[in-house]
């Protein structure tokens, strides 16, 4: 699941902030991972010695971000069994023999629940 | 009576009541060390190390010794203070019957009527000089005979001796007094039996070293009083000593003796012996020469008992609390001390004797009675360490027995603490070994596995799976990853499982996964109705 995810990340990190998003192929809302400011943001290196290290260090940093980013979209999504589509919590459904996506459940005339209520349904 | 019952009661508690191993423990240690300590009381009895006859028996003759002592010293220093007021009157009457006659000592030989009158005169002075003294006899003796022209002349002499012919020792004054020596007339005078051995004069040979004593300067009378050695009294059957005190005359010349006799029959009542309970305690007058106690020259008191007799010569090794006087045949244990009383030779010496015999049969009755006290002792403690070790054991060995064929029930029933935990946990191992050997659980266990079963039976497809996963010992942070679900779809999962079969927890789950895998159930989880 992890490189699914992983796979899917989009980067949307700048020089000073890391941070990464992932669209659910339901219903189309992006998830943004938590911005992650790196260590030398702001910082010029005063020679080429230095940004060399620098960009040394925003790799490493980056991949670290990503990869806590990973983690956490692996909270929120999941993978439809039937279309193998990569769809957020409200669009998945606990099924009775198998779990899918709201598309899936509604084409195969499943019921189920979704793992997250969506905000209208909790607001109900 | 109530509280009677209550205390019984009580006690039955008690008794019920598991004892840790280790009180148990203490207990036989302490029974064991009892019996040690029996067993070697035992081999020191046996060694004669408790005996303290020997510390006993001397503190007996010291105290024995000491009175004999007090006792005869008193006696001898009284006869001696009576002999001297005898012969300090015998000197006055004879210096008074000389000076009236004109006459010396020397004229009253072949002189039998001066003689005669003289010992008229002496005759109630000696008779009551015998009454008054405790002693068998009495006698004066002058350095003159009637006939100085007889054989016999060189070793004879004048004199009266008084004696009595059948005391005994409670006193003299039923007594008979007999004539030994003297002038029959002053006997029949007095009306005096005359002894069956009488004779006019004495033999002089009688008094050791009479020829000297004639020769004898004296100061003080006091300082020339002695006793001779026991010897037969002529003609006799009877043994005697003679005290003796020289007759001054008025030149202060010695010219005769006086003094009191003592019969053995005499010493024998007069010192019994005393019965200890270490045997009789015979006491004993006589020289000592070297290591040799003299009893032939001596006086003994009775001897009734033992087989001491005034014949023997008594070698004397001295120990630590008593020494040891041997005749030969015969052993004695005692104490001897020398007195003030002078013999022909010094000193004499008073003695008190136990027959080592008597001793030792006492002193290994004690010993025997301290061994077989300790026996006891030993047979007791010895007794007590089986009781409690066999008490200490059984209980184990009945729960070996017992795990042994499986037939531990798990009560606290052995009285030992340890092990009725011990028996315990057995138990319920074997307990749960038979469930899952048999696959048979108690009804009530039976009814809550099946109801769980059947809980588990309304678990969706998707829940069965999400708890195959537990089953097969995953973790609930790796479901995700293998099930390409979220972990919050896992939790909802988890949510329903939880509600579907009435648990609350994944530990609860977890636990009854566990429990039916043990009974090899798990297909009745993850089977598909």
């Amino acid at each position: 699941m992890k490189e699914i995810v992983k796979a899917l990340l989009k980067d949307c990190s700048t020089r000073d902030v890391f941070c990464f998003s992932i669209r659910c192929a339901e219903c189309g809302q992006v998830w943004s991972s938590r911005q992650t400011r790196f260590s030398k943001a702001g910082v010029h290196p005063k020679s080429e010695g230095k940004q060399v290290i620098f960009d040394a260090l925003y790799q490493k940093e980056h991949e670290l971000a990503k990869n806590n980013a990973v983690r956490e979209a692996t909270d929120i999504f999941n993978r439809c069994p039937i279309c193998r589509r990569t769809v957020c919590n409200r669009c998945f459904l606990i099924c009775e023999d198998l779990d899918m996506c709201v598309h899936c459940a509604s084409q195969l005339n499943e019921q189920g629940a979704p793992v997250t209520p969506s905000l209208v349904e909790m607001v109900v | 009576m109530g509280r009677i019952k209550e205390i019984l009661r009580l006690t039955a508690q008690i008794k019920k009541q598991s004892v840790s191993m280790q009180r148990r423990l203490l207990l036989y240690w302490f029974s064991m060390v009892l019996a040690i300590a029996a067993a070697l009381l035992l081999i020191l009895s046996v060694a004669g190390v408790f005996n303290n006859q020997s510390q006993k028996v001397h503190e007996t003759l010291q105290l024995q010794l000491d009175n004999a002592q007090i006792q005869l010293e008193q006696h001898m220093e009284s006869l001696e203070a009576y002999t001297i007021a005898l012969s300090e009157q015998i000197s006055r009457e004879l210096d008074s019957l000389l000076t009236e006659n004109g006459m010396t000592v020397a004229d009253l030989n072949d002189n039998p009527e001066l003689l005669q009158r003289l010992q008229e005169n002496l005759m109630p002075r000696l008779y009551m000089a015998l009454q008054l003294s405790r002693c068998s006899g009495a006698y004066l003796v002058l350095n003159a005979t009637t006939n100085t022209s007889s054989d016999k002349a060189s070793h004879s002499a004048s004199g009266l001796y008084l004696r009595y012919a059948n005391f005994h020792a409670k006193g003299a004054a039923d007594q008979d007094v007999v004539f030994f020596r003297g002038i029959p007339e002053i006997a029949r005078a007095e009306r005096l039996e005359l002894h069956n051995r009488w004779n006019l004069e004495f033999d002089t040979d009688l008094f050791p070293g009479y020829d000297a004593w004639m020769q004898t300067e004296v100061g003080r009378l006091a300082d020339s009083c002695r006793w001779t050695e026991r010897f037969r009294l002529t003609d006799t059957w009877e043994d005697v000593q003679l005290l003796c005190v020289p007759i001054l005359d008025k030149s202060g010349k010695v010219c005769g003796l006086c003094g009191m006799e003592l019969s053995s029959l005499y010493c024998y009542l007069s010192y019994p012996e005393l019965n200890s309970s270490f045997g009789p305690i015979i006491t004993v007058l006589a020289p000592v020469e070297g290591t040799k106690l003299l009893l032939d020259k001596g006086m003994n008191g009775s001897a009734d008992g033992t087989f001491l007799t005034d014949a023997d010569t008594l070698s004397i090794r001295d120990g630590r609390y008593f020494s040891t006087y041997s005749s030969g045949s015969d052993r004695y244990i005692g104490l001897h001390s020398e007195t003030e009383v002078l013999g022909a030779d010094g000193g004499l010496s008073v003695a008190v004797l136990i027959p080592e015999s008597t001793y030792a049969a006492c002193r290994d009755t004690n010993r025997l009675v301290l061994i077989l006290c300790s026996l006891l002792l030993l047979a007791t403690t010895a007794g007590l360490s089986v009781f409690l070790s066999k008490r200490f054991v059984q209980p184990i060995l009945q729960t070996i027995q017992a795990i042994r064929s499986e037939e531990v029930t798990g009560e606290g029933e052995t009285g030992i603490s340890e092990l009725d935990e011990l028996v315990a946990f057995v138990s319920s191992r074997s307990n749960a070994k038979a469930l899952q050997r048999e696959n048979v659980l108690p009804p009530d266990m039976e009814e809550l596995f099946r109801s769980f079963a059947d809980r588990a039976k309304t678990l969706s497809t998707a829940e069965r799976t999400i708890m195959k996963y537990y089953i097969d010992g995953h973790e609930i942070t790796e479901i995700p990853e293998l099930a390409f679900i979220s972990i919050h779809t896992v939790k909802k999962h988890n949510s329903n499982i939880y509600q579907k079969l009435g648990i609350s927890s994944r530990d609860e789950l977890m636990l009854y996964i566990d429990l039916f895998r043990r009974l090899d159930r798990l297909n009745e989880l993850t089977d598909t109705p």
